[in-house]
């Protein structure tokens, strides 16, 4: 080898040099901007560039990768640069403010629930259906609940890739020790109150951890399960986009105190955060597990005896809070028809590869792999795919949606109760207040 | 500098000053210049932005400065509970933490002072937390509060005392932080003693041993008064410090603020409403209230230690 050693002066002449560069080529591009830091702006880039922003940092981001590398690969001529950024608030506002600062990335991954946040700013290119026939992709070819959700005041914003709601994982060794399994060694439906409360109560006395849903740090796991009850008890929470609440106070207080039966029972497991959640249920002593379908690879890797079912009909329908990612094209300040052209092709080429998505435990909006041999026996994703025509979005609003205030601030006032540290009553309470609060800001978009 | 000589002469200040001195003059502002430039740019442009945009309803989403509102953000500001709850915890923080940063560290000084071997053991040990960044200590105290199986519940369990809850409690997530920001922070304090304690000549300390002084008593009246400045250096650096709370919060709730805001400080209540929720003017009324707060606090606060210190 012939590298030279680093001394000290060498060290501090790299490093200013680095320094000196970065100095140089942020005032030279003179695109240097807040939200997009030091990556470089779509528009500084040639049309054979596609910049290609998401927040899938959790097991579901390998599998993305697996698929940018296939694109990668079929199209050897595009260079797709993909980043990788925190997944909630960090990224939309990030995104919303590359996007206005002009330097956007040429597409993005969204929640489907976001579109009402972006879409009244005017920080989306609207979609032409022919346009999309033209890559191979018709309105058809998706989960119907998810390509409506994909509008916003009748235009359409958003490609959606899949459905993920919030489910059931259960332990097969403990449930079968607890006598829940049938003969085919399956859960059988869990629908109604009692039924639910018998069965975690069949869990405990086999001394295992009945059910693990964790709440620290993560407000999203606590609004799910009071989205999902709630709305299986038919009520909604916001009308007019965000500018009125109509949580109803019955319901609500009944679902509060269906969780805070559970919490004083000891029936649910909630002081751990996302991570302790996946410990406790890979650990092998807790029956069941609420939390959206993302961690199955983690398990399946763990070797862990478990399956997955929907989320159980507590309240009546079947109804369950579910999001959607898609994909998006942000707003250009000028529109390059080869670029978007590139965009969609790379789309079409990744929504082909579903099947591969699928595996990560999300619901493939894309029908052709939706409704294949392939996916139906992928096990056990494939035995909560009905759940896709069953969703309740979160409720239209400036500040709601994946990861957001509303979910953050309705997440903790149903926390507390998972724990057994607030009343039902102080719970709902606080809910209202939360939501009054946000729905009576100043509209920022 | 040159005008060291200029008293010895009769009439000197009378006489136009002599063309060297407006040379280094202008070679002083010079090299002032770069830094008056960035410090114009960036901390007196955005302080009166700051001031014009509170007044008006910016957005961060839509171009412009939005439409004048007058005082509404600080009207809206000041009827809001969530923010009176941010600042009362930002308050908490600096009240809970204070003492501590300042009374550990003084303590752990003289003690390791004292010592005649392996000082430069203790004093690496105490100073090695500091150097480690913001993000590192939450990964490692994330950890160390997990109910499941982290190591604190580990040790409690191991006594068989009951989980607290450090970071799913609304009653002790702010002091689980605290907690945090001590074993962080301490090293730096206790290096500014250090070097206090070692500015104090031994011969006081000789002196008073010839007389019999108690171990006690050289602390007393020795070390404490000669450690005057820096305990007053160290107290209103601690304050603005703590006041200043952000990273590790948003770093340990995970930009949540803790269960049901129970950790949510001033900072980070500027940062969901004026960032994440793209409201820039009424961001910044609630930072430049926040920032008279501060600004009011630390010279209360620089008067009375001066006033203290005045007194031993």
């Amino acid at each position: 080898m012939t590298t030279e050693p680093v001394n000290r002066r060498r060290f501090l002449a790299a490093a200013g040099g680095a320094a000196a560069t970065m100095v140089l080529g942020t005032a030279c591009s003179s695109t240097y901007d807040v939200a997009g830091g030091f990556i470089t702006p779509a528009s500084a880039t040639g049309s054979n560039t596609i910049v290609y922003w998401n927040l899938l940092s959790g097991g579901d981001g390998s599998h993305m990768q697996a698929m940018e590398a296939t694109y990668q690969h079929e199209h050897p001529h595009i260079s797709l640069n993909s980043t990788v950024l925190t997944w909630g608030n960090p990224y939309y506002t990030k995104l919303a403010m590359a996007t206005r600062a002009g330097s956007p990335p040429d597409v993005a991954i969204m929640h489907l629930s976001r579109l009402s946040q972006f879409a009244p700013a005017n920080l989306l290119t609207p979609l032409d259906l022919n346009l999309l026939a033209a890559h191979g992709m018709t309105p058809s070819d998706f989960t119907p609940a998810a390509f409506a959700k994909a509008h916003y005041n009748g235009r359409l914003l958003a490609i959606p890739l899949d459905t993920h709601p919030f489910v059931q994982y259960y332990n097969t060794k403990l449930c079968r020790k607890a006598g829940l399994l049938d003969s085919s060694g399956q859960l059988p439906p869990i629908n109604g109150p009692q039924a639910l409360l018998s069965a975690l109560r069949k869990l405990k006395a086999t001394g295992a951890t009945p059910a693990v849903c964790d709440q620290i740090n993560d407000p999203a796991t606590p609004w799910r399960i009071f989205s999902t009850l709630y709305s299986q008890a038919g009520g909604s929470i916001l009308a007019d986009n965000g500018k009125r609440i109509v949580l109803d106070r019955p319901r609500a207080i009944r679902v509060l105190s269906f969780i805070d039966q559970l919490a004083k029972e000891g029936l649910v497991q909630a002081n751990c955060d996302a991570a302790g959640g996946i410990a406790l249920f890979q650990n092998g002593n807790a029956g069941l597990y609420w939390e959206g379908e993302w961690n199955v690879d983690v398990f399946q890797q763990g070797g862990l005896p478990f399956s997955m079912q929907p989320f159980p009909a507590v309240f009546g329908s079947g109804v369950t809070q579910a999001d959607s990612h898609s994909f998006v094209i942000p707003a250009q300040p000028h529109r390059d028809p080869q670029r978007i052209s590139n965009v969609l092709t790379m789309v079409r080429t990744l929504l082909g590869q579903s099947i591969v998505w699928a595996a990560g435990g999300h619901i493939p909006a894309w029908l052709p792999t939706r409704q294949s041999t392939a996916y139906a026996k992928l096990k056990p994703q494939s035995n909560y795919q009905s759940v896709a025509n069953h969703v309740v979005y979160d409720p239209p609003a400036w500040y709601s949606g994946s990861g957001s205030n509303m979910e953050e601030y309705a997440g903790n006032a149903v926390a507390a109760v998972m724990l057994g540290a607030a009343t039902p009553q102080a719970a709902y309470d606080e809910l209202y207040s939360a939501l009054r609060n946000l729905s009576t800001q100043p509209v920022p978009v | 500098m040159s005008t060291a000589a200029l008293p010895r002469t009769a009439r000197p200040v009378s006489r136009p000053r002599p063309d060297r001195l407006r040379a280094g003059e202008l070679a002083g502002a010079g090299f002032v210049a770069p830094f008056l430039v960035l410090y114009a740019l960036f901390l007196i442009l955005p302080l009166v932005l700051a001031v014009i945009m509170s007044l008006f309803n910016t957005s961060l989403v839509i171009p412009g400065l939005g439409t004048f509102v007058g005082l509404k953000n600080y009207g809206e500001l000041f009827s809001d509970d969530y923010f009176w709850q941010a600042m009362w915890h930002t308050v908490l923080f600096t009240l809970v933490s204070t003492p501590f940063l300042i009374v550990l560290p003084l303590l752990f000084a003289i003690a390791v002072h004292r010592l005649s071997h392996g000082r430069w053991f203790f004093r690496l040990a105490f100073f090695l937390p500091y150097i480690l960044p913001s993000a590192v200590i939450a990964l490692i105290w994330t950890f160390m509060y997990e109910p499941a199986y982290g190591l604190l519940d580990g040790i409690l369990h191991f006594f068989g005392l009951g989980a607290p809850g450090w970071l799913s409690s609304t009653t002790l997530t702010l002091y689980s932080i605290v907690i945090v920001t001590i074993w962080w922070t301490i090293g730096f304090n206790f290096v500014l003693f250090v070097a206090g304690l070692q500015d104090s000549p031994r011969d006081l300390y000789e002196a008073a041993e010839l007389d019999g002084a108690s171990w006690w008593a050289q602390v007393r009246r020795i070390t404490i008064p000669m450690l005057g400045r820096t305990i007053t250096l160290v107290a209103v650096l601690q304050v603005i410090a703590s006041l200043k709370i952000f990273d590790q919060v948003y770093l340990i709730t995970q930009g949540g603020g803790g269960p049901n805001f129970s950790a949510r400080v001033a900072l980070e209540y500027i940062y969901d409403y004026g960032f994440t929720s793209g409201r820039v003017g009424y961001g910044s009324a609630a930072s430049l209230v926040l920032f008279v707060v501060i600004l009011v606090i630390s010279f209360a606060w620089l008067a009375l230690v001066r006033r203290q210190e005045k007194g031993v």
